[in-house]
C-alpha cells in the first residue's frame, strides 16, 4: 500500500534520513524503532508531507506522492497523529474532533467517524465540552488519536503515542490501538517504547542512524540478541514482562 | 448627571467603530502573527473609496459598503498573495519592515493621487445629522458606523464558530502544524484571513469618512488607536477587541471633555501601562504576544 524507497529527509543543510526503504501492505501494523535521534519523526514528518524529501520515492497505492502538501496527503488519506498531541488548547474536544474532518475526503463521514471514537474512547463523550488544553495527558492523546481516525485514514501513522503519559495509560492508549488494528486500519508506529510497539505490530523496522538496519516480524525482533540488549534493556535469558 | 450619560452614549458609538477600525488588525494578527503596520493605511484607502465613492457616484458609504468589501477583499488577498506570503514564516524584523515599507509607499502614493487636501463627506441632509435619543444628542454616521460594526462583529463571530472555513481559521490561530496535519490547506486560510481583515478595515473607513477626515497621512492616528484597541481587548481576540475599542471610547469621551489637550496622551500612557503590566490585554491569550510561526 506504501512503499518507500531511498527516502532522503532533513532540516536545512541536516540531513537526517539517508535512504529510508520501507514497505507497509494494507491492514499491516508496522512499528518503526529506534533510539532517540535515530530519525523516526523525521520520516513520518516527510512521509506526511511537513517536510519535503530531498530524493527518494514515496508511493501510495502506485501514485507517486513524495514531496506533496500536508493537506493533499491528508485527503489522499494519509494522516499523522504528532508528537506532544498538538490539541487545539482553546477548542472544546468536539471541535478538535470535528475539525478533524475538514478534508473532502472526511466530511460526509463526519457524523459515523464521531459515534466510532466515541465508542472507542467512552471518556472523551464525557469530556467533549472540555477544552483540549485542560484534559490530562492520556486523555490527550485519546483526543488526538481520535482526531487521527476522524480523518478517515488509509494509513495512520502514529508519533511517540506513549510519550509522557503514566504507565497505565500507555497500556490503555494501546489497547484501543490494538483496537484500531482489528477493525483493519492500515498502522505506523513510531515508538521508543519498543516492547509495547513489538507487541502490536505485524513488522518492525529499526532505525538508525537514518537508515534501516534492521527489520522483521514483531516476533523476530523481539528475540532478535541485539534488539533485546540495545532497545529493550533486556539480558539474552531474561523474560520481559 | 445628564452629562456623564451623554458622554457615556458618545463614548460607546466612538468605541464601536474604534473597535472596527482594530478589527482587521487583530485578525491578521491573530491568525499569521504578522503584526501588519500598513493597517492604517488601508483603512486610510477605505477612507477615500468611501470618498471617492460619494463623490464620484452619489452612493453613501452605506450603501456602497458591499461593494467596498468585496473590492477590499481582493485587495487584501493580493496584498498577502503578492507581498505577505514570502514573509509568512520570516522574521518579526522581516515583516516590520516589510509592512512599515508599505505603509510609507501607500502614503506618498495617496498624496499623488488624491493631494494633501482633507477630504469628508456629508451623507446626512441638513437638519438629519444629528439624532435626539431620550434627550441624548447623537451623530446619525455614528449611529450607523455603530450598528455597522456590531454587525460585522456578529457575523464575524458566527462565521468564525458555524463554518467549516470559521473553524479552520480558527485552528490555523492555535496551532498551525496540527492545522495541516488536519488537512487545512494553511496557506488558503492565510489568503481568505488577509482577504477578510483588509475587507473589514476598508469597510470600516469608508464608514468613519464622513465623521472624520481623510488625508494621506490619516492612517498613522487610527493605528496608534488600533494598536491600543487590540492591546487593551486582548491580542487574538475578537470579543477582546469589542471591549477593548468601548473601553477606549469611553475613556476618550471623559477625558475628552474635561481635559482635551490630554486626550490623544491618554492613548500613549494606556499602550505603555498595559504592555508593562498586562501585555496580553483583558481578554487576550496568555503568551499571544509572544506567539510566532517561525
Amino acid at each position: 500500500m506504501l512503499e518507500v524507497e531511498n527516502l532522503h529527509a532533513g532540516y536545512g543543510d541536516a540531513e537526517v534520513l539517508f535512504g529510508i526503504d520501507l514497505k507497509v501492505e494494507k491492514g499491516e501494523a508496522v512499528a518503526i524503532v529506534g533510539s532517540n535521534g535515530a530519525g523516526k519523526t523525521t520520516l513520518l514528518r516527510a512521509l506526511s508531507g511537513i517536510i519535503a524529501p530531498t530524493q527518494g520515492n514515496v508511493r501510495l497505492l502506485g501514485e507517486d506522492v513524495a514531496g506533496m502538501h500536508t493537506h493533499a496527503l491528508v485527503e489522499k488519506g494519509i494522516v499523522m497523529v504528532p508528537e506532544g498531541r498538538r490539541l487545539f488548547p482553546r477548542m472544546s474536544v468536539r471541535r478538535n474532533l470535528e475539525i478533524a474532518a475538514y478534508s473532502k475526503r472526511a466530511r460526509p463521514h463526519i457524523e459515523q467517524r464521531l459515534r466510532e471514537v466515541y465508542e472507542l474512547f467512552p471518556i472523551l463523550q464525557e469530556r467533549s465540552d472540555q477544552l483540549g488544553g485542560t484534559l490530562s495527558g492520556g486523555q490527550q492523546q485519546m483526543v488526538a488519536i481520535a482526531r487521527g481516525l476522524v480523518a478517515t485514514p488509509q494509513i495512520l501513522m502514529l508519533d511517540e503515542v506513549s510519550l509522557g503519559l503514566a504507565p497505565v495509560m500507555v497500556s490503555r492508549v494501546y489497547d484501543a490501538i490494538r483496537a484500531i488494528r482489528d477493525t483493519g486500519v492500515t498502522l505506523v508506529l513510531v515508538e521508543q517504547n519498543v516492547s509495547q510497539a513489538l507487541s502490536v505490530a505485524d513488522r518492525a523496522y529499526v532505525v538508525q542512524q537514518g537508515k534501516v538496519v534492521l527489520s522483521g516480524t514483531g516476533k523476530e525482533l523481539k528475540d532478535n540478541k541485539e534488539v533485546r540488549r540495545v532497545y529493550l534493556g533486556l539480558g539474552p535469558s531474561e523474560e520481559e514482562n | 448627571m445628564q452629562l456623564v450619560l451623554q458622554l457615556l452614549m458618545s463614548g460607546i458609538l466612538l468605541g464601536g467603530v474604534y473597535a472596527l477600525a482594530a478589527l482587521g488588525l487583530n485578525m491578521i494578527f491573530g491568525v499569521a502573527k504578522i503584526v501588519n503596520f500598513a493597517h492604517g493605511e488601508f483603512l486610510m484607502l477605505g477612507m477615500y473609496a468611501g470618498f471617492w465613492l460619494m463623490v464620484l457616484t452619489g452612493i453613501n458609504p452605506y450603501w456602497g459598503s458591499p461593494l467596498i468589501a468585496v473590492v477590499f477583499f481582493v485587495l487584501g488577498m493580493a496584498f498577502y498573495w503578492g507581498i505577505m506570503r514570502f514573509t509568512i514564516y520570516s522574521t518579526e524584523l522581516t515583516q516590520v519592515f516589510t509592512t512599515l515599507g508599505l505603509s510609507i509607499a501607500l502614503q506618498n502614493l495617496a498624496l499623488v493621487l488624491f493631494s494633501a487636501d482633507y477630504r469628508t463627506i456629508q451623507t446626512m441632509p441638513d437638519g438629519m445629522s444629528s439624532l435626539q435619543f431620550l434627550g441624548f444628542h447623537l451623530s446619525t454616521d455614528r449611529v450607523i458606523a455603530f450598528f455597522f460594526a456590531m454587525a460585522i462583529f456578529a457575523g464575524l463571530i458566527l462565521f468564525l464558530k458555524r463554518t467549516f472555513t470559521g473553524r479552520a481559521i480558527e485552528a490555523v490561530s492555535q496551532d498551525l502544524m496540527a492545522a495541516r496535519l488536519m488537512g487545512i490547506d494553511t496557506q488558503k486560510i492565510f489568503l481568505i484571513t488577509f482577504g477578510l481583515g483588509i475587507s473589514i478595515t476598508g469597510v470600516a473607513g469608508a464608514v468613519l469618512v464622513p465623521s472624520f477626515y481623510a488625508f494621506p497621512s490619516v492612517g498613522t492616528f487610527f493605528v496608534l488607536i488600533a494598536f491600543v484597541v487590540v492591546v487593551l481587548g486582548g491580542l487574538g481576540s475578537v470579543t477582546g477587541t469589542v471591549v477593548g475599542g468601548i473601553a477606549l471610547g469611553l475613556i476618550e469621551s471623559y477625558v475628552g471633555y474635561f481635559s482635551p489637550d490630554l486626550k490623544e496622551a491618554t492613548h500613549f500612557i494606556l499602550l505603555i501601562l498595559l504592555l508593562s503590566i498586562r501585555p496580553h490585554g483583558l481578554l487576550g491569550v496568555k503568551g499571544a504576544e509572544k506567539e510566532t510561526l517561525k
